[in-house]
């Protein structure tokens, strides 16, 4: 079944205003994620340059699969040379999530900023499901002091 | 048995029918797995509260930059119009060139052009180098300041030479802006692997004038048909002409950077 957000990306190449009614649907998502990962320095400038990137391969992309995971296949293609080790400054949890490395912040983000389920997370990142799984563990094990404030 | 894996897969709700209705019985009793359910829903609330949105200047950024391939910020009517035009022009073009190379090269040509090697550039004669001069100070004087095209082909063990492909690239297809760099980084590695060492040059000057990334062909999988095939090598070709004209690159070098970007020219099926 084709969702209203496939109908967002195979549209996104025909009309401008499709296009930004995709950019503002994943907009957050993309920042934070970008944020997180390469830092304030260099978000501003791959934010655009990513959105350009999808706008020109929205072609390649099969309408029954899973939008999110192709935005993101991207996101992570072009930002991984970017990827840095430790944020400054920030919130407590802020600090923690930069504080993570690479690999499993990138683990984090995609299923906790993009909401990308962990079986799809394996399959675009080309890992399987239990070092997926394994890396959300450590991801959790190290952000467990910063988490106590939003435990129910 | 206490299992991590299985609790991040329960509190995300990705089990199934099958194996929720066993773990909900054992969640209970096992303190472990109640911690870590606790943990990922935890986590959930806490990232949705660090979601952060881009400021309006990178959004409008982001949703102007495909205004240089579709301009969408002239009216349609206006896209419309141009269009036609530039359809008829070329149409006109297309004629007057096959016209022109029927009576001048009849047999050369057809070679040529059902060739996938690139052709070499001719020298103008005498009145079209003159033509191409004036045209050539035009386009300079739009254009803005001057930038000279560093000497091709890119020397991959030549980091000045790395530099330079890259600060002219990002000034005649980046325009000098700040997200050019990106490109220009991504498109020395596609043929030096060693161009991410290099690092990154100085800004280029603002070029008002930059041109627009080539278009790739429609992606294909698999082998296809020989007239998909021919589709997908002309104008693969067309992006590689565009990349070897006005970037310092081999021939060689920029059909490298169009597989790297485009994909390979696909087979053809048996």
């Amino acid at each position: 079944m084709i969702t209203e957000v496939d109908q967002l990306v195979i549209g996104c190449r025909r009309r401008d205003a499709t296009y930004h009614a995709l950019i503002s649907h994943y907009a957050a998502a993309v920042y934070t994620f970008l944020l997180h990962m390469t830092g304030r320095e260099n978000t501003d400038g791959l934010f655009p340059e990513i959105w350009l990137r999808v706008h020109n391969s929205a072609g390649l992309y099969k309408p029954e699969g899973n939008p999110v995971g192709f935005i993101f296949g991207i996101v992570h293609e072009t930002a991984s040379g970017y990827y840095r080790e430790a944020g400054p400054g920030g919130s407590e949890l802020k600090e923690a999530i930069e504080s993570l490395p690479p690999e499993i912040r990138t683990v984090f983000l995609l299923r906790h900023a993009a909401d990308i389920p962990y079986k799809m997370i394996g399959r675009h990142i080309g890992l399987p499901l239990e070092t997926v799984l394994k890396r959300m563990n450590a991801a959790l094990d190290a952000l467990k002091g910063p988490l106590e404030q939003f435990r129910a | 048995m206490h299992d991590n894996n299985k609790s991040l897969l329960y509190a995300s709700g990705e089990t199934n029918a099958e194996e929720t209705a066993p773990f909900e019985s054992h969640l209970p009793d096992c303190s472990d797995c109640l911690d870590r359910v606790s943990l990922a829903k935890a986590v959930q609330r806490a990232t949705k509260s660090t979601l952060q949105a881009p400021s309006q200047e990178v959004l409008a950024q982001a949703a102007g930059l495909q205004g240089g391939l579709g301009g969408s910020f002239l009216p349609k009517w206006f896209r419309l119009m141009l269009t036609a035009a530039a359809i008829s022009t070329a149409f006109w073009g297309v004629q007057k060139y096959q016209n022109r190379k029927q009576v001048q090269e009849p047999v050369a040509a057809a070679a040529e052009r059902n060739s996938l090697t690139m052709p070499k550039k001719k020298a103008p004669a005498v009145a079209d180098y003159q033509l191409s001069r004036v045209r050539g100070r035009s386009q300079q004087a739009r254009r803005g300041p001057s930038y000279p095209m560093p000497a091709r082909p890119l020397d991959c063990q030549d980091r000045g030479s790395i530099l330079a492909f890259k600060r002219y690239s990002w000034y005649t297809f980046g325009g000098g802006q700040a997200h050019g760099v990106y490109s220009a980084d991504r498109w020395a590695a596609c043929i030096c692997k060693n161009a991410a060492a290099a690092g990154r040059p100085d800004p280029p000057p603002t070029n008002n004038a930059s041109r627009g990334v080539p278009p790739c062909p429609n992606f294909m999988v698999g082998p296809v048909a020989q007239e998909k095939r021919d589709r997908f090598a002309a104008s693969f070709l067309q992006a590689a002409k565009t990349f070897h004209r006005h970037l310092p690159l081999s021939r060689a070098q920029a059909a490298k950077l169009t597989r790297c970007l485009c994909g390979a020219i696909p087979d053809v099926v048996k």
